[in-house]
C-alpha cells in the first residue's frame, strides 16, 4: 500500500507550484527544517518552517521554502556533487533528504529555483549513506535511485529527488518500489533511521519475486567506445587491445597476447570500433607495434573506473 | 619391471668391500646405464628424452669400464674392468667387483654384452692378436663353463669398427652400427656378421641398446645423439630420438627386455597436437626431460608419463601449459608476424608453424631454428609465406639448451608447446568475445513459455566467438567477412526436457552462409553434418544448430538425474566442447553484424515432450532465447505470449514474464551455476540489488566469492 496523497487534478499544479526553489515535506505547517553540510551537523547552514498556503486547500502545506538561500551559500558551491543534508522531525519522526546544490540553480533575481521531496525513500536513501565521504554519495544515491524507479523514470537521484511520489500520480508512475516506501515510512514513524538497501534485500527471498524494466536483459555486458589515431607518429601500427596482462616490477607489461579482445592492422595509425565488452573487464591495454621496430611499441593503459566507457589513443 | 627413479637413493649399498658380494638390481630397469670416462662413472639415461643423471662418482676402481651389459638372468651389470683387466660385476651398489677368470686374455675389451637367451656374456675386440676376437664368458654358476672364455671368432675375419653391440630381446643374435653406419648383426654362435643396411647415420656408436619391442637405440659418442632404428624394418634407419650426453669413451648397458618408456612417470613434457605432427612417445613425439633443468616456455609445464594428442589434449581438460608463446599479431599470407617468446633462462628455440596445413611440419615450416633466447620475453619475428593455406593449424615451439632439436624426439631438458593458430589469407581484424581464450556464461531455464524455478542450470554453457574481417576499402562499411568462430563447453545441464542448441547470425544472410566453408567439430572430431540450418528465406539470419539434443553429448553420473547439477553428482568433468568455424570464401559484407555475442538459444527437441501445456510435443518451434532476443525464422510465433510468457515481437520485448523476468541469462564469465532447485538470488543475492537497479550496481554479482557457497554445484 502506498501513500499516495494527491489527486491526478492536482498534480499538474503540484509540479507547478513547486518549480520555484521549495522542498516538499510530509509534515504538517510550522514544522522546522534543518540545512546542513554534509558531516557537519552541528550547526546548520539555514533553518526553515514548513509553510501553509490555503491556495490550494491547504494542500501545500509543509512546504519548506529555500528560495531565499544566501548566495554564498548551496547551489553556488565549487563542487556540485557536494551533499547536503536536509533533516525535518516531528516529535521522534524524522525525514532526510539529500541534496546536492548542482541540481539547484539561481535565478536573475538571486533566488533559489529548483524542487526537491523529503520523503520515506529519500529518507531511507539517506540511511544507506550516512557514512560514506562526500565523493561516494552521489554515485551510491544514483544506484539506489535506478533500484526504486521504472525505466520511464528517472533512473537517476537528480531525477529522483525532484518526485513528488507522495503527492503526484504521475511522480507515483515513475517509482516502483513503493512498498518500500511504505516500509520506511513506518519505521520512520517509529523513529528509526530506515535503510533502503536493507528493506529492498529483505523484501524479496526469491527471484521470481523481482521486478525487472522490460528494457534490462540482465547482461552487465558494455559497449566500449575505442579510437585510436597515431597516424602522425605510428603509420603503419600494429593494434591488440588486451585486458588479459600484469605489470612486471620494472614497470613494463607482461600481455597474454592469446587472450586478446582485438588485434588489427591500423588503417595508417587510425582504428576506430564499439566493442562489446563483458562485465568482467575493468581494465585493458592498447599496444600499440611497429612491426618494424617492435622495440617502439607503445602501450596505453585504460581503466574503466576512471575513464568510463570510452579509450581514445592519441 | 619398474625401477625407482633415482637408483643410487633407492638400492642401499650392500658392500663395503670386493670380498663381500653387492645386491643385484631390483628390477629390469626401463633406464639404460652409460659408463664413460677415464675413470669409470656411471650414468642413468632416460631413453625416453636422453635425460641422465649420475649413478655413482666412484665405483671402486680407477680406471675405464667398457663393454657392460646387463644380464637378466642374476640382475647384474657385467663389464670389463681395465683396472683389473678382467670381467666384472657390478651390482645395486655400483661397485666394481673383478670376478676371476678361467682363463684370462691378455687384452682389454670396448664392446661386449649379456646374452638374453642365454646365461652368457660376449666380448669383442678387432685385430689379429690371440686375445682379439669375439669371446664367450658363460655366467651360470651351476654350468661348467662359468666364467671361462671361449673365443668364438678371431679378430681379423671378424674385423668390425663397432664400439658396443647389443643383444636382440628374442633372438639369439647381436646388433650393432658400425661407424660408417651400416647397421649389422653378428652371430654369438658362430661369430659371423652381417650387414643389413645403411641406418644413414655415422659416427661412432658407443652405446648401443635394445627394447622388448626389438628396436635398437644408438648413442653418438660426438654429440650424443640417440638414435632409433626399427631393424626389422625392411630398409633400417636411424630416426633421431634424443638427445644424450657427449663423451669420447662411451658404453652402454641396458635390460633388453623392458620398454623404453619414461622413467619418472611424470617427469616428461610433451606437446599437444595432433598425432600427425608426432606427438605420442610411441610416434617419437617431442618431448623434453623436466628433470634436466628449470629451463621453461613461460611458467608452467606439465609432467606427465604420455601425451594427449589433440582433441584429448590436456590444455582444454587438465591444466593449461602453454603459457610460454603469444601471437602478437594474427598469422597472414605475405604479412609479417611477430610472436613473444617467454623462456625461463637462456636456450635454443626451434619452431615450426604448418602454414601449409598438411597435418606435418616441414622443413619449409620452420620459423626458428636454434635461435638464442634469453632470460624473459624475447621477440620472434616472421614473414609469412604467400602460399599459407587459410585455416586452422598447428605450431610447436621447442626450448632447449640442444641448440638443433627437430619436431620430434627427446629432449634433455627445456619444454615443448604446441598451439593451436589460424592462418588468413591478408591482414584481418580479429574481434573476439568476451576474447580469445575467455568464455562468458549462458545460462538457460527451460519450461518456457511457462515460468521457470530459476535455478538457471537447465542449460549451461560457456560460450565465446570471434570476427575476423579484412578491410581493403575506406569505412567500417567495408569491411568483409573472413570467418565467424563460436565455440563452447555443455557445463550443466539440469533438465528432464530434451533441448538444442543453436545460434543465430544476425545480420548474416543465410544464402550467404550456404556458400561457405564451414568447419565443425565436437571434442575435437570434425563432424559430417552441416550445422547451418535450412530456411526458406535466404535473406533470412544464418542459424547453426549445435546439437539437436543436449542429452546426446552429454551423461549423467552413475544414479544421477542430471548433468553436474546435483551435489555429489560430478566428477565426469565438462564432457561436451564444440567448435564451429565458418570461412566465407565469397564477399560477404561485414557491416551488418551484430555484435559478438549474436542470437545464442535453445529449443525444443523434435519428438520429446514438453510442458503440460503442450499436448503434442512442440519441437523445433519451442525457442528459448536471452531477453529481448528475437525469435528465429523458425520460432513457432504463436507460442509467444502463451502461459507466463508476454513477448511483445513489434516491440522488440521478448522472452520475458510480466515482471520482466528472463528465461536466460548472459553472466560475464565462467560461471559456478546453482545446484538443482536452488534459487539464483538465494545462492547469488547481490543479484537483487542488480536487477533493482536496472544492472547500474552489483554489475558482479555472479563472482564465486559473492555466492552462498553451499548452494553453489561443484564437482
Amino acid at each position: 500500500m502506498n501513500t499516495l496523497k494527491a489527486t491526478s487534478a492536482l498534480a499538474a499544479l503540484v509540479s507547478a507550484a513547486c518549480l520555484s526553489g521549495c522542498i516538499s515535506s510530509p509534515l504538517p505547517a510550522g514544522t522546522e527544517a534543518q540545512l546542513y553540510g554534509w558531516r557537519a551537523f552541528d550547526t546548520p547552514l539555514a533553518t526553515r518552517a514548513g509553510i501553509a498556503s490555503d491556495e490550494y486547500n491547504g494542500y501545500f502545506d509543509g512546504d519548506l521554502n529555500f528560495s531565499d538561500l544566501p548566495l554564498t551559500m548551496a547551489v553556488d558551491a565549487a563542487d556540485p556533487n557536494a551533499p547536503y543534508l536536509l533533516k525535518s522531525c516531528e516529535e521522534d519522526a524524522c525525514y532526510y533528504a539529500v541534496l546536492f546544490s548542482g541540481d539547484f540553480s539561481r535565478r536573475k533575481d538571486g533566488s533559489l529555483a529548483g524542487f526537491a521531496a523529503l520523503t520515506p525513500l529519500s529518507t531511507a536513501m539517506y540511511g544507506d549513506v550516512r557514512d560514506l565521504p562526500a565523493n561516494q554519495v552521489r554515485p551510491r544515491l544514483d544506484a539506489l535511485a535506478a533500484a526504486v524507479t521504472t525505466p520511464q523514470g528517472p533512473r537517476d537521484y537528480a531525477g529522483f529527488i525532484k518526485l513528488d511520489y507522495l503527492r503526484a500520480p504521475a511522480d507515483a508512475a515513475k517509482v516502483e518500489q513503493l512498498g518500500a516506501s511504505d516500509s520506511a515510512e513506518a519505521a520512520i514513524q517509529a523513529g528509526e533511521l530506515p535503510s533502503l538497501q536493507a528493506l529492498l534485500n529483505a523484501s524479496i527471498t526469491t527471484t521470481r519475486e523481482l521486478q525487472a524494466p522490460t528494457d534490462f536483459v540482465f547482461s552487465s555486458a558494455w559497449d566500449l567506445d575505442f579510437s585510436v589515431d597515431v597516424s602522425e607518429r605510428m603509420p603503419g601500427a600494429y593494434l591488440a587491445l588486451c585486458a588479459d596482462f600484469a605489470t612486471r616490477e620494472d614497470g613494463s607489461y607482461q600481455v597474454n597476447y592469446a587472450n586478446c579482445r582485438l588485434k588489427t592492422p591500423t588503417e595508417n595509425g587510425r582504428f576506430e570500433d564499439t566493442l562489446r565488452m563483458s562485465a568482467s573487464v575493468d581494465e585493458l591495454l592498447a599496444i600499440l607495434i611497429p612491426l618494424n621496430d617492435p622495440a617502439g611499441s607503445e602501450y596505453h593503459r585504460w581503466l574503466r573506473a576512471e575513464q568510463g566507457d570510452r579509450f581514445e589513443v592519441r | 619391471m619398474k625401477l625407482p627413479r633415482n637408483l643410487a637413493s633407492s638400492l642401499a649399498a650392500v658392500l663395503a668391500t670386493p670380498a663381500l658380494a653387492s645386491a643385484p638390481f631390483d628390477s629390469c630397469p626401463s633406464e639404460a646405464f652409460l659408463v664413460q670416462d677415464s675413470v669409470a662413472r656411471l650414468y642413468g639415461v632416460d631413453l625416453s628424452t636422453g635425460y641422465y643423471n649420475k649413478l655413482s662418482t666412484s665405483m671402486g676402481v680407477r680406471n675405464k669400464l667398457n663393454a657392460i651389459g646387463f644380464n637378466y638372468h642374476d640382475a647384474y651389470l657385467y663389464a670389463w674392468s681395465y683396472a683389473h683387466k678382467t670381467l666384472a660385476r657390478i651390482g645395486s651398489d655400483y661397485q666394481v667387483q673383478p670376478l676371476k677368470l678361467g682363463f684370462q686374455p691378455n687384452s682389454n675389451y670396448y664392446v661386449g654384452d649379456v646374452s638374453v637367451v642365454e646365461n652368457a656374456y660376449y666380448m669383442y675386440h678387432k685385430g689379429g692378436s690371440e686375445a682379439h676376437g669375439l669371446w664367450r664368458i658363460g655366467l651360470d654358476p651351476e654350468a661348467k663353463d662359468y666364467l671361462t672364455p671361449s673365443r668364438i671368432r678371431d679378430g681379423s675375419s671378424l674385423y668390425l669398427n663397432i664400439f658396443d653391440l647389443a643383444f636382440h630381446p628374442e633372438q639369439q643374435m647381436m646388433y650393432s652400427v658400425d661407424s660408417r653406419g651400416r647397421l649389422l648383426t653378428v652371430d654369438p654362435e658362430t661369430g659371423k656378421s652381417e650387414i643389413i643396411g645403411d641406418v644413414g647415420e655415422r659416427g661412432t656408436f658407443g652405446a648401443v641398446y635394445f627394447d622388448v619391442d626389438g628396436r635398437l637405440y644408438i648413442s653418438r659418442n660426438q654429440d650424443g645423439v640417440i638414435f632409433q632404428i626399427d631393424v626389422s624394418s625392411a630398409k633400417p634407419t636411424a630416426r633421431k630420438y634424443a638427445q644424450g650426453p657427449a663423451s669420447a669413451n662411451n658404453d652402454g648397458a641396458r635390460c633388453a627386455l623392458a620398454p623404453v618408456v619414461p622413467v619418472d612417470q611424470d617427469a616428461i613434457d610433451f606437446g599437444d597436437a595432433p598425432e600427425s605432427y608426432n606427438t605420442t612417445l610411441d610416434a617419437n613425439g617431442a618431448r623434453h626431460s623436466l628433470e634436466g633443468s628449470s629451463l621453461r616456455l613461460g611458467k608452467i609445464a606439465d609432467g606427465e608419463s604420455q601425451a594427449y594428442p589433440a582433441p584429448l589434449a590436456d590444455d582444454t581438460t587438465g591444466e593449461d601449459d602453454e603459457d610460454g608463446v603469444g601471437f602478437i599479431t594474427e598469422l597472414a599470407a605475405g604479412e609479417t608476424a611477430l610472436i613473444e617468446v617467454t623462456a625461463s633462462g637462456a636456450g635454443f628455440l626451434n619452431a615450426w608453424i604448418d602454414f601449409d596445413r598438411n597435418g606435418r611440419f616441414d622443413a619449409g615450416e620452420q620459423v626458428a631454428s636454434g635461435q638464442e633466447v634469453t632470460a624473459g620475453s624475447n621477440l620472434l619475428s616472421l614473414s609469412v609465406p604467400v602460399w599459407t593455406q587459410p585455416g586452422n593449424s598447428w605450431s610447436r615451439f621447442r626450448l632447449s639448451s640442444v641448440a638443433n632439436l627437430g619436431t620430434d624426439g627427446g629432449a634433455p631438458d627445456g619444454e615443448v608447446e604446441d598451439h593451436p593458430v589460424t592462418l588468413f589469407n591478408g591482414g584481418v581484424t580479429t574481434s573476439h568475445y568476451p576474447s580469445a581464450d575467455s568464455f562468458v556464461t549462458l545460462a538457460f531455464e527451460d519450461l518456457w513459455p511457462s515460468r521457470g524455478d530459476y535455478d538457471m542450470n537447465d542449460l549451461v554453457l560457456h560460450y565465446r566467438t570471434a570476427v575476423s574481417t579484412i578491410n581493403n576499402g575506406d569505412g567500417p562499411e567495408d569491411a568483409k567477412l573472413v570467418s565467424i568462430s563460436i565455440s563452447g563447453e555443455f557445463t550443466a545441464v539440469g533438465a528432464s526436457f530434451h533441448s538444442g542448441f543453436a545460434v543465430a547470425i544476425p545480420g548474416l544472410r543465410r544464402a550467404d552462409a550456404a556458400n561457405a566453408e564451414v568447419f565443425f567439430e565436437i571434442n575435437g572430431e570434425p563432424q559430417d553434418t552441416n550445422p547451418l540450418e535450412n530456411s526458406w528465406n535466404p535473406d533470412s539470419d544464418a542459424i547453426y544448430r549445435i546439437t539437436r539434443d543436449v542429452w546426446d553429448q552429454v551423461t549423467t553420473a552413475e544414479g544421477c538425474s542430471f548433468y553436474r547439477t546435483e551435489a555429489n553428482c560430478g566428477g565426469s568433468g565438462v564432457q561436451a566442447r564444440f567448435s564451429l568455424n565458418v570461412r566465407f570464401t565469397d564477399t560477404v559484407s561485414a557491416a551488418p553484424l551484430d555484435d559478438g555475442l549474436f542470437n545464442p538459444f535453445i529449443f525444443a527437441t523434435t519428438g520429446h515432450q514438453r510442458n503440460s501445456i503442450f499436448k503434442t510435443p512442440p519441437g523445433r518451434g519451442l525457442e528459448i532465447h536471452l531477453k529481448n532476443r528475437p525469435p528465429s525464422i523458425h520460432a513457432d510465433r504463436s507460442l509467444l505470449g502463451r502461459a507466463d510468457d508476454r513477448s511483445t515481437e513489434e516491440a522488440g520485448l521478448t522472452y520475458q514474464t510480466e515482471e520482466g523476468l528472463p528465461w536466460a541469462l548472459e553472466v560475464g564469465m565462467e560461471w559456478q551455476h546453482p545446484r538443482e532447485y536452488q534459487d539464483l538470488v538465494q545462492t547469488y543475492p547481490d543479484f537483487i540489488q542488480f536487477v533493482l537497479s536496472g544492472g547500474k550496481t552489483h554489475q558482479t554479482w555472479y563472482l564465486p566469492e559473492k555466492a552462498v557457497q553451499e548452494k553453489l554445484y561443484k564437482d
